[in-house]
């Protein structure tokens, strides 16, 4: 079986590169320019620039007579990121690519022998390598062939996906100018000279004396022409990093219009992360600032995840919250990876928040309550202190129920009916006041006997106490309170069951039973 | 069929044409319910507060709303179900939760601060704003078998300036996700809103040799039952203890 080779051509990368992140721009006529001013020329455009009558080499006073065309600066870091994602693309269908330099365009040839069984036909790969590319926001051409070259002429001669069979390389070569061979200044000249313009003239020409005039030099493009000449696939060895980045022409100093440009960002990672059936563990978003300061943030939704959109959610509140505090004039997306969060739910499994949508309305609470602090599950701890907990991250726990967990604890212990009695023993909750309320109270031999609470004067009626507590009086924090348990009545018969707590003769009312 | 009936009949067969949305009689939804735990309180309510509905608990401080709310919510927990708990007065005191029975781990705790915090376009929002919106999302997000939206602190001068335009949206977002959402007030906000209305005023307390408060003693007064409407209640005030969270079980 012969080798099959598909090759994949992108023509004006430097621009393809820049719109890839700016889909705002591809309706719009785009030129780029690379060089140091005042030298700087025109080296891609896309298709609608080319209409409106932008050239390759056009110099900046010459673009200033065109309208309607945007000016973009080229840029290294976002061509490698757009590379790296066209590598990414042309590693799923083979592990062995090479890459194949060009000026102002990418090619990529993928070795294709043996991945028939695995992946299909040759034209459906070629379809589906198209499309994926698509995906990444990248325009290529794509020929198969078993010679190299035959399908590199191809891709870079049209706009399309071919499958050239064995056999027809000359064939398909055929009508294809003969620049696509990139000649030197002579031999172009020569063969105009000629009357040669495409690679079907150039193959009906005698290969002898064609070496006679070109010397060895003319045999190779002679075999080129004919689809014959030989190629050893060199295969590039890649990491497989996600990262994006953009940089922009001026300063944005709206966390919205950021948030515009870091969508499309983030999609990218998380198509990128799909392909390999992975997701997104950790983004990182850093932010280049105007006077050279970098201000980054990390978000980590509980669970892998390719949903963009609410990555991008998470993004957005955690910046609100933590604003950049200067223009951003660049922004480096980055993610670690892990393996997608599978759930197996039961049929009768309880009713829990999706875990992902539960991440985005924590954080949004957090925003609306002014700190995430405030939203969580409670966690107590190991204190006789009032307010003895902190708020933990609130997520569907691992561990079984509170019921089951009691229950396997006390099996061995306690008949069933005396567990049920347990459960089933209701108590008063109590509800804190967030500070404890200052009182005047009247007391007699130590005990309250009436006092003024919210300026309604109390009787009490019943009173349960003094408990006293203490703690921490090792370090800093040391406290001590005596606590009465008081059932009172107002003036106007309203009842009032609280804690009263005295600390050096303050007294105030902590917590009401409700 | 009596003549009245006859006639009405006649009246909606010859109007129906023309008005035929007003004579669609919307079906009777039979909820299912979400019990209290408390055996008293699930006998006059006939099983339970019902599930994708709004209920309202309203009463003075210290008539017991609180303890029905947690006993609700340790019911949905111990289940393996999420509970919130929307605080608008921060008044939530974990440790008697725990006490109740709720599984801290299934109940997200919202609470709303006193520092009223600034918004995009300068717009700045209330404890209640807080509560309001925190509410909204939390129902939006689903998933969660209970949510009490705890008003007991606020002024029934304040609670009543919520529009009832908001309860009614927790309302149809309760029945979209089929969550129990219970409303605790010092007086009825929700009006037509709430399937039930819990009117609790009277506390008695339980001691243990004069020494020890070791409980208190609640009442509960029916006002509405929207899923009793075919069928009157064989009771509408209901009595019950609750022990301290201090005294031992025997």
């Amino acid at each position: 079986m012969s080798a099959m080779v598909a090759c994949l051509y992108a023509r004006e990368f430097p621009a393809q590169a820049l719109l890839r992140l700016r889909p705002e721009l591809r309706r719009k006529a785009v030129a780029v320019m690379e060089g140091e001013a005042p030298r700087e020329f025109v080296c891609a455009a896309n298709e609608l620039g080319y209409q409106v009558g932008v050239e390759r080499g056009m110099t900046r006073p010459q673009m200033e007579v065109l309208e309607r065309v945007e000016v973009l600066r080229r840029s290294a870091a976002e061509e490698d990121s757009a590379k790296a994602a066209l590598l990414e693309c042309a590693g799923r269908f083979s592990p062995r690519v090479e890459e194949v330099q060009f000026e102002c365009a990418l090619g990529f040839a993928v070795d294709l022998s043996g991945t028939e069984k695995l992946l299909g036909s040759t034209e459906r790969i070629v379809g589906k390598l198209r499309e994926q590319a698509q995906a990444m926001g990248i325009s290529i051409s794509v020929a198969a062939s078993c010679n190299f070259h035959t399908a590199l002429c191809w891709a870079k001669a049209h706009v399309g996906a071919k499958v050239i069979p064995a056999g027809e390389e000359k064939k398909t070569l055929a009508p294809i100018p003969v620049d696509v061979l990139a000649l030197t200044l002579d031999q172009s000249v020569t063969f105009s000279l000629w009357g040669i313009h495409t690679l079907g003239a150039l193959a009906a020409l005698p290969q002898t004396e064609l070496v006679a005039r070109l010397g060895q030099e003319g045999k190779r493009l002679h075999q080129l022409a004919r689809g014959e000449h030989p190629h050893l696939l060199k295969p590039v060895e890649y990491e497989f990093a996600l990262k994006e980045e953009i940089e922009f022409e001026a300063g944005v100093e709206s966390l919205d219009s950021v948030m515009f440009v870091l969508s499309p960002m983030l999609q990218q990672l998380a198509v990128r992360a799909e392909g390999r059936a992975l997701a997104l563990a950790t983004v990182t978003v850093e932010c280049g600032l105007e006077g050279g300061a970098r201000h980054a943030r990390t978000v980590r939704p509980v669970l892998p995840t390719i949903d963009h959109e609410a990555l991008l959610k998470l993004i957005h509140l955690d910046l609100i919250a933590n604003p950049p505090g200067a223009a951003v004039v660049a922004m480096k997306v980055s993610a670690e990876t892990n393996r997608p969060s599978r759930a197996q739910l039961g049929l009768f499994s309880p009713q829990f928040p999706e875990p992902m949508r539960l991440e985005v309305t924590l954080a949004r609470l957090a925003a609306v309550v002014g700190s995430a602090e405030r939203v969580g599950t409670p966690e107590l701890v190991d204190s006789h202190r009032r307010d003895g907990f902190r708020v933990g991250h609130f997520a569907e726990p691992k561990e079984p129920t509170l019921a089951r967990k009691e229950r396997a604890l006390e099996w061995g212990t306690r008949s069933v009916e005396n567990i049920r009695r347990v459960e089933n023993t209701q108590r008063v909750g109590i509800r804190v006041l967030r500070p404890a309320e200052a009182v005047y109270v009247q007391a007699h031999g130590g005990r309250p006997q009436q006092f003024v609470f919210r300026s309604e004067q109390y009787l009490v009626m019943e009173c349960y106490g003094p408990w006293s507590a203490s703690g921490d009086w090792w370090g800093v924090e040391k406290w001590a309170r005596e606590q009465w348990d008081v059932v009172a009545s107002s003036r106007s018969g309203r009842p009032l069951c609280c804690q009263l707590s005295s600390f050096a003769a303050m007294w105030a009312v902590e917590a009401v039973f409700d | 069929m009596s003549s009245a009936s006859l006639l009405r009949a006649q009246i909606e067969t010859a109007l129906s044409p023309r008005f035929a949305a007003g004579f669609n009689r919307p079906a009777q939804v039979s909820r299912p319910l979400q019990s209290t735990g408390i055996e008293a309180l699930d006998g006059l309510l006939n099983g339970g507060f019902p599930i994708g509905a709004v209920s309202e608990l309203f009463g003075p401080e210290c008539s017991g709303r609180t303890s029905i709310a947690l006993s609700l919510v340790a019911q949905v927990t111990r289940a393996g179900g999420a509970a919130a708990w929307i605080d608008v007065g921060d008044a939530l005191d974990p440790e008697s939760a725990a006490a109740c029975g709720v599984d801290l781990p299934r109940l997200l705790w919202v609470r709303c601060s006193e520092a009223e915090t600034k918004r995009a376009r300068g717009k700045v929002w209330s404890r209640l704003d807080q509560a309001l919106r925190a509410a909204d999302l939390v129902l939006q997000a689903g998933g969660f078998g209970a949510v009490v939206f705890d008003m007991g602190a606020v002024a029934p001068e304040h609670a009543l300036r919520v529009p009832l335009a908001s309860w009614f949206r927790f309302r149809q977002a309760a029945e979209r996700t089929q969550s129990t959402f219970l409303l605790l007030s010092q007086t009825s906000c929700a009006k037509s809103c709430s399937a039930v209305q819990l009117k609790l005023d009277r506390v008695r307390t339980r001691q243990e040799g004069g020494k020890v408060l070791s409980g208190l003693q609640f009442q509960a007064e029916l006002v509405r039952d929207r899923g009793a409407v075919w069928k009157k209640p064989a009771a509408s005030v209901a009595a019950w203890g609750q022990a301290a969270p201090w005294v031992s079980e025997r």
